[in-house]
């Protein structure tokens, strides 16, 4: 069964995502439950959902520092940060701190 | 198993733990302001947004002590609104409803109105004339253009987006101040986190403005003498207040600045923006190693007989000028001109001075500048 997940936006992180704040997807077949990572998400996440420059969203093969992601309402970092294997349902929230957008 | 929920532990801590560093920076930055009436400057980001919030509940009548006073008289929100410069004339409105909502009166002041005294009379215009080495303030008493043409002016004919982003910042600072006076308010809130406070410590200090630092870095400044500026979330970091915002379920207005959307390397201020927070992620404490290393710097700037500048009101080093003239290319100017147009370096800071000289063909400044 694919998995399911919610993305959210906010803090200006926005405005690289055609202003979508909250976004529903099913991600693909490659994205197997169990084992697939935020690793393999944000490639996914900037190739398939961004809008607008990349390089303010990631840098190298993480987010760029300055932004903020929850998991499930828990700073990423006390799930693993990227090693951390998605699960159907989970909302995945970026949060950009940063002042110039 | 579905996995633990933390929100509705962690949730209330986060909120509790935020209010109480708000209250403690609260009480050593204007532990005599009982009763004064606050002035909170909201510009609609999360930091400011987040203010905004906190004040609603600290200023709250508590339930459980209904007669117990509250520590403050009127509270009012100021927002400046940029939209002649930025664009996006609708966040004006979006932060009057959020004061509302908070029951505060809100006050919006626009950007250009600094372009007409306080009290709405024209006090003419200055342009910085002469090359840009030796650059001289030539006041017109009156000029046809209105505030916003006046603005706008000024704005083109900035070089530099790190100057542009200069000018909307003093600016806003000079205007936040004005309000402050006009509402009768005597403390100002600013929403500066410790994140921005070191942002701004290594800008400031790249830009020429190191001699400032002990105003812009003290918990009560001394300046300026009639208003307090405190601001009460200084011992907590961007990314509190983001998560604070979140679990709060607080709404922020992101309004576009002069560089969103550009390289990191578009202006100082995002240059170094982009250097701290990329400290922090190795090196976690960077940016209380900043502050705390800037808070212990002494330059004298407090001093009572320290000049002030007339453009942005922050100390002016006197012998900065003999600085300038050793590592520049400068044309001496005739004397009887310099007793007519001041120049620059006589009535404005050393950042004043380097705001002006990035300008390209005539720059257009308020004539509060030379008020004779």
């Amino acid at each position: 069964m694919p998995l399911s997940i919610t993305l959210e936006f906010s803090g200006g992180m926005e405005l690289l995502f055609n202003n979508e704040k909250r976004k529903q997807v099913t991600l693909p077949d490659s994205f197997a439950p169990g084992t697939a990572t935020l690793k393999d998400l944000l490639p996914w996440v900037r190739d398939n959902l961004l809008t607008e420059r990349a390089e303010l969203f990631m840098q190298d093969d993480t987010v760029r520092p300055g932004i903020l992601v929850l998991i499930n309402e828990t700073d990423w970092e006390l799930e693993g940060e990227l090693e951390y294997k998605i699960q159907d349902g989970d909302v995945i929230v970026f949060i950009s701190t940063l002042h110039g957008g | 198993m579905p996995r633990p929920q933390t929100q509705g532990e962690g949730g209330p801590n986060i909120i509790d733990a935020l209010l109480y560093k708000f209250r403690l920076a609260l009480m050593r930055g204007a532990p005599l302001s009982d009763g004064a009436n606050v002035l909170v400057a909201v510009s609609g980001g999360p930091s400011s947004c987040c203010l905004l919030e906190v004040m609603k509940r600290f200023h709250a009548i508590d339930p459980a002590n209904p007669r117990k006073p509250r520590k403050f008289g009127k509270v009012i929100v100021c927002y400046v609104d940029p939209s002649a410069v930025l664009g996006y004339p609708e966040t004006a409105g979006q932060i009057a409803e959020a004061a509302a909502a908070a029951d505060f009166q809100c006050v919006t002041v626009t950007l250009e109105s600094m372009f007409l005294n306080a009290d709405e009379s024209d006090p003419g215009v200055v342009n910085v004339d002469g090359p840009s080495t030796e650059a001289t303030l030539v006041k017109s008493a009156t000029s046809s253009l209105s505030p916003n043409e006046r603005l706008q002016q000024c704005f083109q004919s900035l070089g530099t987006a790190t100057a542009k982003e200069d000018m909307i910042d003093l600016l806003t600072n000079k205007a936040i101040l004005r309000a402050a006076r006009r509402a009768g308010c005597t403390l100002v809130l600013r929403g500066d986190t410790s994140t921005r406070m070191a942002v701004n410590t290594v800008a400031q200090t790249s830009k020429g403005l190191g001699f400032a630092m002990p105003t812009e870095m003290a918990e009560r400044p001394t300046w300026p003498a009639d208003i307090e500026v405190v601001r009460p979330l200084r011992d907590l970091s961007a990314k509190q207040i983001a998560i604070f915002n979140r679990t709060a379920k607080v709404e922020t207005f992101v309004t576009p600045g002069v560089t969103t959307g550009m390289p990191a390397k578009a202006s100082i201020d995002r240059l170094t923006e982009a250097f701290v927070v990329g400290l922090v992620k190795d090196f976690p404490m960077t940016v209380n190693t900043v502050l705390r290393t800037a808070m212990k710097v002494r330059t004298g700037c407090e001093e009572k007989e320290t000049p002030r500048c007339t453009f942005c009101d922050g100390p002016m080093q006197e012998d900065s000028q003999d600085w300038r003239t050793k590592h520049t290319v400068t044309q001496l100017q005739p004397t009887s001109e310099q007793d007519a147009n001041p120049p620059a370096a006589s009535v404005l800071c050393y950042g004043c001075q380097n705001l002006c000289r990035d300008r390209k063909g005539a720059l257009m400044l308020p004539g509060y500048i030379l008020p004779h």
